[in-house]
């Protein structure tokens, strides 16, 4: 099962050497060597991490350090694509070997830690690795893959920012199995709290006037600002903008200068031989493209079974009181999440009572102040915010502020528990009011 | 020292700096975003409040201003030299491909073969200058104007604005107005259909001498300096309160934000420990309560956070239960306004403007008229062959590469370099 | 030095039990026009294929340009007769739907990127710088066949083939024609192997060869 697990990760390990080496073939022992102790270097730093903090910590920095590698990315496609676009508008600079292999080299330690950092969070949410038998078999993939390269056609070459981008793909690619890696949805949250944020600043500096005034239709028009699908959109083009950038950057490269030929025929044929060489230099952008997409597809479609019970209904006692017990139907202790349905005077919410893994119960709102209410399920030690996609660790349920669902206040007695029917009806009314602003209730 | 301010106008003239500024911006956001909610509202904050950061994005228009002042510059250089003005040095910094070439130029040959395929030919003595299509140069220079425009209005904007709210009341005087000398008359809530709005403003002042102005949406009118920024409507109804434990009553205008109907706001009652929560009840299709006038407004009494009566209240009507008595004899009309002191919106629009003005200028003249240029010119000891396309290249290059064909099968030229490493 | 851009030796081509084309040495020196003629069925169209690389010998040798066509595969086939081959046929085959400028940059397109100057300057040479934009259908057949000339040498070919070129032109097209192939091979150097049954295009060649049933049976040079 967790061999199962590893395979598309270890696959992408495989590209990512696969890449080095036709980048740099000529020393493919020295290649070798790096990738395989990077890779092994990155599982036992992984499983070091894991071990000494808790979970949340390991995957923070593993997480951070893969958006890091994105960053660099966008700055590498950024200047490429600033290069070609200049006036002159060259085309890659020139390289010498010793540069290929810096370069490669360079390259291969980070992907190898990060990639065997990864592989160990993906098999290890509990904090328990089969580290060695990781490690044995990312250093024989590696082999493997250097050998397969060989059989890849000589056509196909990359310049470094096509390297560079094959490989953070793949790690991207490698880091959407594993819920808390992912990078995507936190990225397309960001872009839609930016694009929000934005929009509401820009309404202000300008001085455009409020939604009162506004035409309906404008208007609505103007909320698809604050819905989820431009995050999602603005996501999407912000995670394939710098393999677009870096495949304009080599499309847009200028042709060699043949002004010093007298002959027709000899000049189209040193410009076809570029253009078919350059065409070739596409491949790898192009590749990157489709891992991208398969890690979107991962992150939008986990393969996570959350728990989400049906809420149950839940009734007022006369003094307005709710009493839910602790043991009976539903086990409140079973560290597991539960939902409930409350309905009095034509107003209705939703809440969910939690064990937390110290021990305590925790009563919050199925709804936080930001996103819209669309609940929250299980998942391995967090609950999710089905809107944003957000996990909460267990531990920080029942704190209030960012994606938290809003707590409640309750009184946890031997039998069970007691909450206030008026109080959570006026909490859920404020909270779905105020998270309602994101779709053009005003400012 | 002139080297040293070469090198320095160089700098501030790359094309690094703008991508660069943006970066630490970029940069500087994620990081903020990692610790604060409001990553966006912090970013101002500290452009505000930290100088170095507002030097950086200040480094962005006078960037914009370098690279316009050596864009003309080369522009005019070129210019010079197309028409035949002898180049001080070699032109080829002015173009993409340049070639040197060693003979005589057979210039009238030149110009009938140039022409044939559609180039205007200047000639002089000693070169031969082919041209068509209109220059980019001025949407470019619109463009380096609109973000330098842009990133100034944005520096000022962040760095200088101050906004206070401010509640215009009909009836009271305008806030601001000097020795309250500025009477707010009337408030006016009109619908106007236009291409985004739908509904007008207007707030009827008159002044001392009886002068009166108009302040309405949109754009901003300006008072003293300030924009004049109306954001939320509202009433201030005059309430009369009475309750079981307040026989003495309450008697005052209180201001409500309750518009649109559904809004709820509510008003203390001081030294009493009552609360008034009211909302005005939605009217009926095509009635505009805060237009016409006619409202009924929904409450709840709130003693503490107890909840002691609830009712509905017309206004100039009166609710009686349960021992309390509330009405509403009248109300004026309240619009929550900024006034905002901003220098940088306006270069901000006109940067917008600019932009525009590029992007209609530069598509058709890139699409349909792309400057192209061949440059055949002799010195004392080379002839060169120079040549730059802003679009349409591939045609071109074949045109320049033809005529250097040309004039090596006539065998009076021939080539000694090319290229920019000669 | 002039080098011989081709060697045959004991060249054959079979169809079958029909030998087309029995065991033949020749030698052609770079710069050459030779005229190759014979009767129908005498084997000098199988000899133009088999020296433009458009059929594979039977047996013997064949080298072109330095090259051993036997020993090239289906890719190095094509590639050489892309670049080093070009040929005019008897019936153009020209595309009727494309200009003569199209149908030239056609040509161009198959051998590398298509160059619309060089095109129009390579007509200009064939003397139909003024009939670019018109189609085969509004050219005349001595037109046609210029069109044809320069699809063959646009990509400066070391060798141009010519297959009865003349063969459905007048009398006066075909003076213009040869006159036209003269001038460019002096210009460009290409080695011109040009098929004919007519004696007077034949003797516009430097030497002729006769070909009857597949054997070489008779050689000589012209005044030219």
């Amino acid at each position: 099962m967790s061999a199962l697990k590893l395979i598309p990760l270890l696959l992408a390990w495989c590209g990512i050497v696969a890449a080095l080496a036709r980048y740099c073939p000529a020393r493919r022992t020295l290649l070798m060597i790096s990738c395989a102790s990077s890779f092994a270097g990155g599982a036992a730093g992984g499983n070091l991490l894991l071990t000494i903090f808790n979970g949340e910590i390991a995957y923070s920095v593993v997480k951070a350090l893969a958006g890091a590698c994105f960053l660099c990315l966008w700055v590498v496609a950024l200047a490429a694509f600033y290069r070609v676009t200049g006036s002159g508008g060259q085309g890659t600079p020139v390289e010498h070997e010793k540069a290929y292999v810096f370069t490669a080299t360079a390259l291969a330690l980070p992907a190898g830690l990060l990639a065997g950092a990864i592989c160990v969070c993906r098999l290890a949410p509990q904090g328990v690795a089969p580290l060695f038998v990781l490690g044995v078999a990312g250093i024989l993939l590696t082999a493997v893959a250097i050998g397969i390269e060989r059989f890849v056609p000589a056509d196909i070459t990359m310049t470094g920012e096509a390297l560079l981008v094959l490989i953070v793909s793949l790690l991207l690619f490698a880091s959407s199995f594993t819920l808390q890696l992912d990078l995507f949805s936190p990225l397309s949250m960001k872009v839609m709290k930016f694009i929000h944020d934005f929009v509401h600043q820009f309404f202000e500096s300008m001085l455009v006037p409020d939604h009162l005034f506004f035409r309906r239709d404008v208007w609505e028009y103007i909320g698809y600002l604050f819905g989820s699908g431009v995050g999602f959109w603005g996501g999407l083009l912000i995670w394939f903008a710098p393999v677009i950038l870096i495949g304009a950057a080599i499309r847009l490269e200028r042709l060699p200068s043949v002004s010093h030929i007298r002959q027709g025929a000899q000049r189209r044929k040193l410009l076809a031989a570029f253009i078919g060489e350059r065409r070739c230099r596409l491949i790898a952008p192009c590749m990157a493209v489709l891992i991208l997409g398969a890690a979107v597809y991962n992150s939008l479609f986990p393969r996570v079974e959350y728990w989400d019970p049906k809420p149950v209904a839940v009734v007022v006692n006369a003094s307005g009181a709710i009493l839910i017990p602790k043991k009976g139907e539903i086990n409140l202790e079973d560290g597991k999440l539960h939902k409930y349905l409350l309905k009095q005077g034509g107003r209705e919410a939703r809440f969910m009572i939690l064990s937390t893994p110290d021990g305590r119960l925790m009563v919050t709102l199925d709804a936080c102040a930001i996103c819209k209410p669309e609940g929250y399920g299980q998942a391995e030690g967090a609950v999710i915010c089905y809107y944003c996609k957000t996990l909460i660790p267990l531990e920080t349920v029942g704190k209030p502020g960012g994606c938290n669902p809003v707590p409640v206040p309750l009184k946890v007695g031997a039998d069970g528990v007691t909450l206030d029917a008026m109080t959570i009806l006026n909490r859920w009314s404020e909270t779905v009011t105020g998270s309602s602003r994101i779709k053009g209730g005003g400012k | 020292m002139r080297r040293s301010l070469a090198r320095l106008l160089l700098l501030f003239a790359s094309r690094a700096v703008t991508p660069l500024a943006m970066l630490f911006f970029l940069l500087l956001y994620i990081g903020i975003a990692f610790f604060s909610a409001e990553p966006l509202t912090t970013l101002i904050s500290i452009t505000r409040d930290y100088v170095p950061v507002a030097l950086v994005l200040a480094l962005i228009p006078v960037n914009c201003a370098f690279r316009l002042l050596m864009e003309l510059r080369t522009s005019v250089r070129r210019r010079a030299v197309m028409k035949g003005e002898t180049a001080k040095s070699s032109p080829e910094d002015l173009f993409a491909e340049t070639v040197r070439l060693s003979g005589t130029l057979p210039l009238a040959a030149l110009k009938e073969r140039l022409e044939s395929f559609g180039y205007r030919i200047r000639l002089t003595g000693s070169s031969l200058a082919a041209c068509r299509g209109i220059s980019l140069l001025p949407a470019r220079l619109l463009f380096l104007v609109a973000i330098g425009c842009l990133f100034t209005g944005i520096l000022v904007s962040t760095t200088t604005r101050s906004s206070r709210k401010v509640a215009v009341i009909e009836g009271e005087p305008f806030p601001l107005s000097p020795e309250g000398h500025d009477l707010v008359e009337r408030i006016t809530f009109a619908d106007r259909r236009g291409l985004f709005l739908e509904k007008t403003l207007s707030i009827e002042v008159a002044g001392k001498d009886g002068k009166k102005r108009v302040f309405g949406i949109y754009p901003p009118a300006l008072y003293h300096g300030f924009f004049v920024y109306p954001r939320y409507l509202g009433i201030a109804p005059l309430i009369r309160f009475t309750a079981p434990d307040l026989p003495a009553g309450f008697e005052s205008y209180v201001i409500l934000m309750i518009y649109p109907p559904g809004k709820e706001d509510s008003a203390e009652i001081p030294g009493t420990g009552y609360r008034i929560v009211f909302s005005m009840a939605k009217p009926d299709v095509g009635d505009d309560p805060f237009r016409s006038g006619r409202m009924t407004l929904l409450f709840r009494i709130l003693q503490g956070d107890k909840p002691v009566t609830s009712g509905t209240l017309a206004m100039g009507g009166e609710f009686n239960g349960n021992g309390y008595r509330l009405s509403s004899p009248e109300f004026r009309r309240v619009v929550t306004t900024d006034l905002v002191r901003d220098h940088g919106v306006i270069p901000i629009w006109a940067g917008a403007l600019f932009f525009s003005a590029a992007l209609l200028f530069w598509l058709p003249v890139r699409l349909f008229f792309p400057r192209r240029e061949i440059l055949f010119m002799e010195t004392a000891d080379v002839v060169y062959a120079c040549s730059r396309a802003e679009g349409g290249r591939i045609m071109h290059d074949g045109i320049f590469l033809e005529a250097l064909d040309f004039l090596d099968a006539g065998g009076k030229i021939a080539l000694t370099c090319h290229g920019k490493t000669c | 030095m002039v080098t011989d851009i081709i060697e045959t030796r004991g060249l054959t081509r079979s169809y079958g039990e029909i030998c087309a084309l029995k065991p033949l040495d020749l030698l052609v020196p770079e710069g050459e026009w030779l005229s190759v003629m014979g009767h129908s069925g005498s084997g000098k169209s199988t000899l133009l294929n088999l020296l433009g690389g458009l059929d594979r010998p039977s047996g013997g040798s064949l080298q072109l340009g330095g090259e051993d066509l036997m020993t090239l595969s289906e890719d190095g086939l094509a590639r050489f007769r892309r670049e080093f081959v070009g040929i005019i046929f008897q019936q153009h085959h020209l595309v009727p739907y494309l200009t003569a400028l199209e149908n030239v940059m056609m040509a161009q397109y198959f051998h590398s990127v298509p160059d619309e100057a060089e095109a129009c300057s390579v007509l200009e040479r064939v003397g139909l710088g003024q009939r670019l934009k018109n189609r085969p259908g509004e050219l005349s057949g001595g037109e046609q066949q210029r069109v044809c000339i320069a699809r063959a040498i646009i990509n400066s070919p070391k060798l141009l083939l010519g297959d009865e070129p003349t063969g459905n032109l007048d009398h006066q097209n075909t003076g213009m024609v040869m006159e036209l192939l003269k001038e460019l091979r002096s210009e460009q150097r290409f080695t011109i192997i040009l098929v004919t049954h007519n004696r007077e295009v034949a003797a516009w060649g430097d030497r002729i060869i006769s070909l009857d049933d597949g054997v070489l049976v008779r050689e000589e040079r012209t005044c030219r």
